[in-house]
Formats: C-alpha cells, structure tokens, sequence
C-alpha cells in the first residue's frame, strides 16, 4: 500500500556512504529500508542510536544538511523529504558514528547522572576556564556549524482567513470540506509534504475504500476552492494574541538551491481548528533505547506509507492500538507481562523477557499510548487536564485560547469515525453545511497505563536529552520536587524535540517517586515554538543589507562624487567631512572645512533635521506650551530658537521655529528626535488640548535644507536669489525668513539662521530640485573657493560657538543646566514647567555648561572625563561634573571642550582637573566662557 | 522657468519580471490638506467645489477629475494632483477660500506602480493588511519593513504604492527581494 | 496583537506605538496651590493592576492618531479602543476634576 513513488528513484549519501530511494521517502525512511541501524549517538553518553519515530517528535536521528559549503545541523531525518543529491550526516560523535570516542561517557554513567555538573568540576577553581570548560565544550551540543554565511534567503509574509485548520488528516480535511463548500476563507496547514494525516500510515478504510482514495479527492475538490489555501510542509508552532498565529512553511530542506528555502508566516485568523493529532509514547524499560527498538505506530508507518518491512518484530504494547502492528510476538502488559532487558548495542538482537526467556528480535515496536497534541491550546497559558480513562492530557475546554476549537484525536477522540463527526460538529458551530459522514473504524481505546518498569537500570524516558527514569527519582530525592525544578534539574523535556515522547512518561515516573498522582503532579508550561523555527525564518527580508532602511538625504549623490565619508545618524547616512585629494586623513579635511567656512563660506545638507508644519488659529498658543519661551509674540516672517522640556524638566530638544504668517509656522527639530518630538507633539494636541485649532504634518522629506555659512554667505546666496528679492541686511536681519525664489523661479524658503556662529542663511527648496541646487551653489561658489562640509565640521564650529547639541540634550539636563534658565518664560507655562522647580533640579551647587580648555597647549581633552577640583580625591563624592564635547578648533589652535560642571557659571578661570581612567588622560583645564568666538555675535548681524 | 533641473526619487525606475513589473509613476503634486477646528461643515463644502466630491472616508480614496484624493487622518486628506505645479498648496488654499491648511508633499513621497498577476502574491509577503478582499477604492497608510507605505488598491491586479522619498530605494530594494522570491522560484 | 482602530479597523501591532497610562491625559492644573504635588503623582504614581488598563497608544505608522485602548494586561484582552480626542473632550476619564487643567 505504499505512497512511495517507485520510478522515481533518489540518490543521496549519508555519512559520505552513498544510498539510494525514492520519491515520497524521507531520510529516515530510505535509510531504514537500505538497512542503516546506527544513525548517530545520544547526546551524554553517546551511546549508538537508530530511529525511533515517523515524523517530528523523533528524538534520536539528528542529522547535518550539507550542502554550498555549509551545513544545517539537528535536522530530524523523519522531516526531511528526500531529494536527490542530499548529503546528510550523523551527530554528536568523535570519529565515526559506529566507532564513537566518546562512548567512554556511557562506560562512567554512574558519574554523570542528572545535575552532576553541579557537583563536579569545582575544583580546582583555576581549572575551570582553562581545562574544564574546552573539553566540555567539546563533549557537549549536537550539530556543528561551519560559521559561513548562510546561502539561502527567507521570507515572511502576512494570511488573512475566517478559518485556520491546524493538521490536515481526517478531522482537518474533512472540516476543510465543508467550511471551503460553505465559502469561507480557510487555510489548511500540515507540517507534512502530504496531506492525510494518521491515515497515511494505518491500513485504515474509509467509505470501504483506500484511505489514500478519500484524502485524494478531498484534496482535488480543495484545490479548486479559490478561497482555500492548501499549506503541506508548513509547521503552525505558535498561538500569539488575538488570534494571531506564527508557521513556518518549508519549500525545499536542499541548501542554496536559489529562492526562499523558508517563509515565517503571520496568520490572523478569525477561528482556530485545532486538528494536529496525537503523538505515541513509549514505555520505560532496562536498555529501552538500542537502535531497532521504536514507536509502534512508526512500525506502521513504515510499513503502510513507506513500504518497508521491518524483520523479526517483537511487539510490547499496554493498549489495543498497539496490535495493529504486525509482529513475530507480541508482550500485552495488561496480561502482567514485560521486557526486563534487551541485548544489541549497534542494533538490537534480542529482549528478555520478565520470565527471563530470551527472544530474537531485530525490531521491537513499543506501543505505550497516545498523547493528544495539546501544545497550541496551551501557548496562552493554558493548561492541560487528565483523563484518567484514556490515561492521557487532553485539552481544558475551560482555558482555551479564544476562538480556537480542538477535534479528532488532538481532543482525545482516537478512532477515525470520531474525528470525522468531530469535524461536521465544528464546521456546523462555524455556520457550513456538512456532508454526510464518512464510514470509518470507531475502535474504543483500550489501555492499562505502564509507564516504566520500577527499579529497570538505563530505563530512558528523554532519549534526546539522555535522561533516565533513575535521574528523575534522583531528582526528588536530592529535593527537586516539583515538575518544573526537575524539568530543569534533569533536562527531561529541554531538547529539540520538547519533550514530545518523554514529558509524560517522566511526569508518571514523578508521580510515582513522590507518590502523588499525573494531575496532582501537572505540566510544565508549553511555550511557542512548537517545533524548531530557524533564526534565519524570523529574520527574514532583514539580513545583510536589509536590515535596516537608510534614509538619504538630496544631496548624497553629489557627495559620493566629492570624496565623502558618511555617517549613520539614526536612518540618515549624512556626509561627515568631504575628502580632497592630497588630504592625509579626517583631521585634515575637517580643519579645512571649518577654516574656509570661517574664512569665506561653506555649504552643508541639513535636510536631516525634522522640519514639521504647524498651522492652525491656535498654532502661536499651541507653540507657547511646548516651548519654553514665547512662540505668540514672534512676527510674521521671523524665526525664534526654542527649547522644549519633557514634562519631568529635563530638556527634551531645541530647534528654531519661523512664522511664515498667522497661522503657520515651520519648526525644526534635532535629527535624532525628528520622530519622536513629532510623536509629543501630537500627543499634546490631541491627548491634551483636542479643541486647539493647530494641525501638524512633517515635512522634512519634502524640503532640500543647506546651510550657507561664512563671510561670504551673502555674497554666494545674492547670486541664486532672483533679483526681485532683497537680502541685504537691512532688509533680511538676522533670524529673518521669507518665501522667495532662485534660479530663476525656483519656490525656495530662505531662513536668516546661524549654527556655526557665521553670518549665514538655511536655503530649502523642494526636494526634487535639492541635487541641482548644491552643484549650483558649489558652482557659483567657486570664486568664493566655497567648499561643502560635513557634520564633523558642522561640530566644530557649534562647538566653538558654545551651541548645545546633542550630547548636551542628553535626558539629563535642564534648561538651567544649559545656561538657558533665563530664556524660560516667567509668564506662562510650558510642559515641564512646574517639575523643573523641583528641588533637586535646582539651585547654584546643580550643574551648569561651561568651556574647558587645556592649561597645556599641547594637552589633549577628552570626551566623558570628570571634573575634580583640583587637589580633591577622585572618589564619587568629589565629582564635579563631567566633558560632553570636545573638538580641535582650528580657529583658536588648541583642544576645547563642553561641559557641565558644578556651578560652574561662578568658576570662570578656575583650573580644574578632568580625570580620564578609561584613556588614561588626566589634565588640567581652564573654566571658560562656552562662547569661544565671537561671543558678542557680531558676525551674526553684518 | 527655473533652470534647476529636478531630479525623480527613484531616477524613472522600472523593472520588468515574468508577470510583474514595477515602476515609478510621477504622480504630480501631493498636497496634505486639514480641517480648521470647528470648520467642519465649511471645509466639507470647500472640498466638494475643489474636487466634484465628498471628501473619502477612512480606509478609501476619492476619484475627482483631475485628483485622487486620500483618507490620511481625522480631519487629513492627501491629494495627488495631476500636472506640475509646485505652488499647489497655496492654490487649493485659495480654491478652498482660506477654509483649509495645506502643506505641500509632493516631495515627501515617492510613488510606484506594481502590476501583473503576481502584484497579492507579491503584497502579502510585504504588507500586513488584508489587501485580497479589499476594494478598488481601497487606500491604507501602513507600515512595510520598517518603512512608512501608502496602499493603494487601483484594481485587482495594480496597486500603487507612496513612500517616503528619502529612504525610497531600501523601500525598492526590500520590495525586489520579495519580488523575487515570488516570481522566480527556483527548484 | 491586534488593536481595532474605530475608524480604520483591526492593525498589526507593528503600527503603533505605546507611551503609558491614560491618566497622562489628566494634566494637572498649573497653577493650583498643589501643582508640584499633582504633577509628581501625574508624571511618576500609577495603580498597577494587574488586571485592565487604559493604554495610550499612537498610531505612528497609520494615521498618527492617539488612542485610549482598554487592555488587560495579564489576558492581553482587549475590549475597548477609542480615539484619545474623543475620551478627553467627553471627560470620559475617570476622577475627572476642577483640579484639572482647562484648554
């Protein structure tokens, strides 16, 4: 009855051996019918391992996917769909799988029981780093990786449905049916390639026909459905808020093939159908591990869906599920009986009976009940509950998440025909018509819950993690009680596989030894995902240079052909000094910039800064509360420098405002904070005052900004200016702004704004035209030898000025500390008003911004030294504060520095001391006037 | 005229896939426009004599002769106008007698159209919204890899999308990586 | 997370984001003879439950406007979504009072 396609046959190797099957097979699979025991070694004692499951909890045939010259490591070999070409090798062994180093580990087991690297390893301290720590590390993990970029790209995406069906056998399929008949928008995900469920792997008929002939026209019907999304290979591994689920749909497990290998799928789901089934356990018993012994219903798997016949069978099952699996001889447990040992360390050779007769076997099928597949009811801190006839969790009705439905055996109703009236019962409460019910087995479960073999040595419960039913009775013994302490004590149920075969068997076994019952001792919290989701998946669409968006600004092309060197500012890549050829290096081509600035004129892209529109009959009042100074007064056609507070005092940002007439203002903000002073301000329009008259928009994309500094700014921007405008000084004073036009009828707004302590003007023009505009300055300005500058020497020159920037506004000071507390209104408030007269905020002894220079000519400042006085200890309790800009000033030929120091505006000409441990540079420096040149402002007004 | 030549925010780009192209489309001038506080029934009024029409409703856009006018915030339209006219604020000011502030946009945003029979596949590994039900008047402002984007839904195989100009070719870029894994899968 | 935004309907998350309680919308009267005590418990002193909220959210990525979402912070349920413009000018916020600043 095989689904394996036969005339497609596959190549691939394992371990660098080559084999062959088919399409439809997966790793696993065309490994077992090639013969392969051994597929690689358990994680802590090595010891050789073979495949135990059919699909996604199996927890021993971890492989590597190699592939372009990288690997995927701790892949399990059920999931993988074999394709041709595929190379995939064992885990966890030094040399060969078969030949394992390390196995020594299983031979000292009594030494490396659960927790024992609590209580070794401590001594000698010393030892810990350089000897313990590498062989350990070594000893310890699964895969490998080989550190090479990954060549495979990802992708994420965003699916709307009414319905999403977790799980695509009987329940899922036929739910499927009726909700797509009725309409509705559905999507049905399986983490399998092939849709069918249990059913592709039990010899079940349905309609008294083939099960693959139901499932086959459910699907042909399905796929017409244009409102039905078919979702094979896709894994849903998680329940969010509201109705929100996360899958992970695999297109190919080859590596580097080209296209998205994975996409992280966002679902908003209206309705959840939960339909994801019930995986098998096994039971606990001496050497229950050797490679040959596996989960029954695998036993069939392989046999119905794959094709292999799997030699010498011995069956032990506690249910009647159990014996449906053909074997050589079977062990009921409900009759008393059991296996006390088996023998076959590279592949199993025989089990010993409780008699102590002695069976040949190479295969023995463990049948130890089904474990409904709870974990997505439970991602919002539900719980499971237990029922004690099916000896299982099922789901709690009771703390669901909202709007998710469970059926079939996912809900505890095993047999075929119970999961399809499960799913006409759902898809009625969803508002389909049903079709009639298709005939099915109803087989009741019958079980008698054994768990494990009390006393059995080497009795594993967690076969990833290497956790024996020992380890946990040591557990609770040495005092670790509860679930959760011996989940983490022993790692059971911490490996990939999330305890899938283990958890319950290990609650049962916790049970016992503290002799309560499997619901007095309860469940560990399920947490999303489900199953592995790649860190490549999530980061899907954001590595390499996708990761974060850069902003640029009109004027970068033009400084990528004039030498630049670009600096991020948030999104921004700004230009930070303009290299010409000869230049040995930044200092050299900052120092120019400032001087030619100083000396004629300089032009620099501020388009960065936030610019936002305020209009409104109230905009000159709505302005009064978010600065600290008054915005009501200022005339039509002026600008205004303002400082705006956070409602607790500290100075939040500053910028200049301009009125371009009654009701409209241009304000502009820091780079930094363009977003979020925009953010504030809205908040205070809406959430504060929603009956002022003001509305804002940003419009810092829309308008090119340069700055035109020096001497010659004049000169430079006289010839742009269409001659019908006037700029002389009378005419354009300092901090005046105006509409006007350039080149030629070019719209331009012209600010009278000075950062850098020059005469100079802001020049914003549409964007569009922001590239010509510079090539144009640039080029007028030749006779004035102009040169472009970048934001390096944009902070020397404020530096030099005394301007607070940044590192001055850094959510710490106050517009006192800023030797702006006088600029704050008396007359009105503002935000932040009332909390800047906090005590603490404050008086002379607080913080206030001063400039340092060196005593030393030669001395170098550094950025974030501390300031003692001078002769004091260097202790906490002595600092006077601390540098926040330093910069060389080519104008006055030294170092200069910003700072804020302890009352500082009395302590001009003092010398202090500004100690840097980190650089190791302490020197002496002179308190000074922060206004290093020009303090008067002359070169401003001329 | 001026002698400043302007510049496109994406330099005329286009690009042509099996199925799928996408382009920069000049829309014209963009233009945000916001009701005075208690002028609601005068900008109502002042909207229908500028554009033929009542002013569109959240999550729509209006059709007018010569504009497509956007739902953009309580009280916010955007208008792309056709033709160029970088004085367009200040004249729907004017058509609007003072019962409206403008600002104008046109620079802010870059605008591209996507068309083919690929254009939901491609979107729903891009976008969050529910774009496959929604109606050909449809016009949203969200958010697309950390960039700000405006949907517009022209039918069931165009959409027109605005971003911001300054950061319009990692929008692009983003947008062709997707693309890509749509309409040109391998194996 | 969902949050149904009354005039634009269900969006992502990824939309918006989140600033603090909504009795940020209570500024207290400046120049009240208690103003500094006032705006201490305005700007630092919240209840805390660990149960319903009401959230200020900004719809950064959307149409910028603020919102007054209802959420429960241990079932992230939530119930009620409002425009912040409409709750403020309908004094819709508890304890509402003369104490608290006008216009």
């Amino acid at each position: 009855m095989s689904l394996v396609d036969k005339n497609v046959p596959l190549n691939f190797t394992f371990d660098g051996k080559a084999y062959s099957g088919f399409e439809g097979d997966t790793l696993a699979s065309a490994l077992l019918r090639d013969g392969v025991k051994v597929v690689g070694r358990s994680f802590k004692y090595h010891r050789p391992r073979g495949i135990m499951g059919a699909g996604s909890e199996e927890p021993n045939a971890l492989v590597e996917i190699h592939g372009r010259g990288v690997c995927e490591p701790n892949r399990r070999a059920t999931t993988i769909k074999l394709f041709d070409g595929l190379k995939a090798k064992s885990q966890n062994h030094m040399g060969s799988r078969n030949f394992d180093l390390l196995a020594v580990n299983d031979f000292i087991h009594p030494f490396l029981a659960a927790g024992f690297y609590y209580k070794t390893f401590m001594w000698p301290e010393a030892f810990w780093e350089k000897l313990y720590e590498p062989v350990i590390r070594r000893a310890a993990g699964l895969g490998t990786l080989t550190r090479r970029a990954d060549p495979d790209s990802y992708d994420k995406g965003f699916l709307h449905c009414d319905v999403l069906i977790v799980g695509a056998g009987p329940s899922g399929l036929l739910t499927a049916l009726s909700l797509g008949r009725a309409g509705q928008r559905v999507i049905l995900a399986d983490d399998d390639f092939r849709m069918g469920g249990r059913l592709l792997s039990e010899s079940f008929t349905v309609n008294d026909a083939l099960a693959s002939e139901w499932i086959g026209e459910v699907l042909e019907e399905l796929s017409e459905m244009p409102e039905v999304r078919l979702m094979p290979r896709t894994s849903v591994f998680g329940v969010f808020d509201h109705g929100i689920y996360g899958a992970l749909e695999t297109r190919t497990d080859a590596i580097g093939v080209g296209g998205a290998r994975q996409t992280l799928w966002r679902i908003y789901a209206g309705h959840t159908v939960l339909a994801a089934g019930a995986t098998e356990r096994p039971i606990a018993f001496a050497n229950n591990d050797r490679p040959g012994i596996m989960l029954a219903s695998a036993v069939r798997s392989y046999k119905n869906r794959f094709g292999i016949d799997l030699e010498n069978t011995v069956l032990i099952t506690n249910n009647d599920d159990g014996l449906r699996t053909d074997a050589a001889h079977i062990i009921d447990t409900r009759g008393g009986g059991y296996i006390a040992n088996t023998a076959g360390r590279k592949g199993l050779r025989s089990v010993t009976l409780h008699t102590g007769e002695k069976l040949t076997a190479n295969h023995l099928a463990v049948a130890g009940g089904w474990n409904p597949n709870v974990h997505l009811t439970c991602h919002k801190r539900g719980r499971p509950v237990w029922d004690k006839a099916l000896a299982c969790f099922v789901p709690d009705a009771a703390t669901l998440p909202a709007d998710m439905s469970v059926i079939g055996a996912a809900a505890g109703h095993f047999s075929t025909h119970s999961a399809f009236a499960d799913a006409n019962a759902v898809a009625k409460k969803l508002g389909a018509k049903t079709p009639a019910l298709p005939k099915a087995e109803d087989a009741p479960i019958q079980i008698t819950p054994l768990w494990h073999i009390k006393g059995a040595k080497r009795a594993w419960v967690d076969f990833q993690n290497d956790v024996t039913a020992k380890d946990i009775t040591l557990a609770h013994q040495e005092g670790f009680s509860s679930v959760e302490h011996v989940k983490r004590y022993t790692t059971l149920g911490m490996a990939t596989d999330q305890g899938r075969t283990s958890n319950v068997v290990g609650l049962a076994v916790l049970a016992d030894a503290t002799q309560q019952t499997i619901p007095q001792t309860g469940t560990t919290i399920f947490r999303p995902p489900y199953s592995p989701v790649p860190i490549g998946a999530l980061a899907a669409g954001h590595a390499g240079q996708h990761f974060k968006p850069t902003r640029l600004t009109p004027s970068h092309s033009y400084a990528l052909e004039n030498g630049a060197a670009f600096v991020e500012a948030g999104y921004w890549k700004r230009a930070q000094w303009f290299a010409r050829t000869g230049e040995k290096g930044w200092r050299d081509s900052v120092d120019r910039e400032v001087i030619m600035t100083r000396n004629s004129v300089g032009i620099c892209d501020v388009t960065t800064l936030g610019k936002i529109d305020v209009q409104g009959r109230d905009a000159g009042k709505f302005l009064n509360k978010v600065y600290v100074n008054t915005f009501s007064t200022l005339k039509v056609g002026k600008c205004r420098y303002g400082l705006m507070l956070r409602e607790d005092g500290i100075a939040m940002d500053d910028g200049t405002t301009a009125r371009l007439s009654e009701t409209h203002f241009v304000m502009t903000t820091t780079t930094a904070k363009a977003g979020p002073v925009f953010r504030h301000l809205e908040f205070v329009r809406q959430c504060l005052y929603p009956d002022m008259d003001v509305h804002l928009i940003s419009t810092t994309d829309q308008w090119a900004q340069f700055s035109i500094a020096g001497p010659n700014a004049r000169k430079l921007l006289e010839k742009i200016i269409d001659p019908e405008f006037d700029i002389s000084n009378e005419a354009f004073p300092y901090m005046a702004c105006a509409e006007m036009k350039v080149c030629s009828g070019t719209r331009a707004r012209i600010f009278r704004l000075s950062f850098s302590g020059e005469l100079a003007y802001e020049i914003s023009v549409p964007a569009r035209y922001g590239d010509a505009l510079v090539s144009e300055l640039m080029a007028q300005g030749e006779e004035f030898d102009a040169v472009m500058y970048g934001t390096e020497a944009l902070g020397v020159m404020r530096i030099e000025k005394g301007h607070a920037a940044g590192n001055e506004l850094n959510g710490t000071t106050t517009a006192l500390a800023l030797g702006l507390g006088g600029f704050v209104s008396k007359k009105k408030d503002c935000i932040g008003k009332v909390l800047s007269k906090r005590e603490g905020m404050i008086g002379q002894d607080k913080l206030s911004m001063v400039g340092f220079m060196p005593v030393n000519e030669t001395d170098k400042i550094t950025n974030g030294a501390h300031f003692f006085t001078k002769g004091e200890t260097h202790n906490a309790q002595n600092d006077q504060g601390y540098m926040s800009s330093v910069a060389w000033s080519p104008s006055l030929n030294s170092y200069i520095g910003l700072g804020f120091l302890k009352n500082g505006t009395n302590r001009k000409g003092e010398v202090i001391e500004a100690v840097d441990y980190m650089r190791d540079n302490h020197v002496n420096l002179q308190v000074v006037n922060p206004h290093f040149i020009d303090p008067e402002g002359a070169r401003l007004r001329v | 005229m001026s002698n400043l030549k302007p510049t496109l925010p994406l330099g005329s780009y286009a690009k042509q896939w099996t199925s799928l192209s996408l382009q920069e489309r000049y829309v014209g001038e963009i233009v945000s426009i916001a009701t005075p506080q208690g002028r609601e029934k005068d900008f109502s009024s002042g909207f229908k004599t500028t554009f033929g029409k009542p002013p569109p409703k959240p999550n729509c856009y209006v059709e007018a002769q010569n504009a497509q006018i956007i739902w953009s915030g309580v009280g916010q339209y955007l208008a792309l106008i056709d033709g160029e006219n970088v004085r367009a604020d200040i004249d729907i000011a004017r058509a609007f007698k003072g019962r409206a502030y403008t600002t104008l946009q046109s620079d802010g945003w870059a605008s591209l159209v996507m068309s083919g029979d690929k254009c939901l596949d491609v979107l729903e590994r891009f976008i969050a919204l529910d774009l496959r039900p929604a109606k050909a008047d449809f016009a949203a402002r969200t958010v697309a890899h950390h960039i700000a984007v405006i949907v517009i839904k022209l039918s069931e195989t165009e959409f027109q999308l605005l971003t911001p100009r300054s950061s319009a070719h990692s929008f692009v870029s983003a947008l062709e990586h997707v693309v890509e894994h749509v309409v040109q899968p391998q194996s | 997370m969902i949050i149904n935004h009354p005039l634009l309907g269900p969006r992502d998350a990824s939309e918006f984001t989140y600033l603090g309680d909504a009795a940020l919308m209570l500024r207290p009267n400046p120049k009240s003879d208690t103003a500094a005590d006032s705006f201490y418990s305005y700007q630092y002193i919240r209840e805390n439950t660990a149960g319903q909220h009401r959230e200020l959210w900004y719809h950064e990525q959307g149409d910028r406007s603020w919102l007054v979402v209802t959420r429960n912070i241990s079932t992230h349920e939530i119930t009620k979504v409002e425009l912040a413009r409409d709750v403020k000018r309908a004094k819709a916020i508890n304890n509402e009072a003369a104490t608290h600043e006008l216009g």
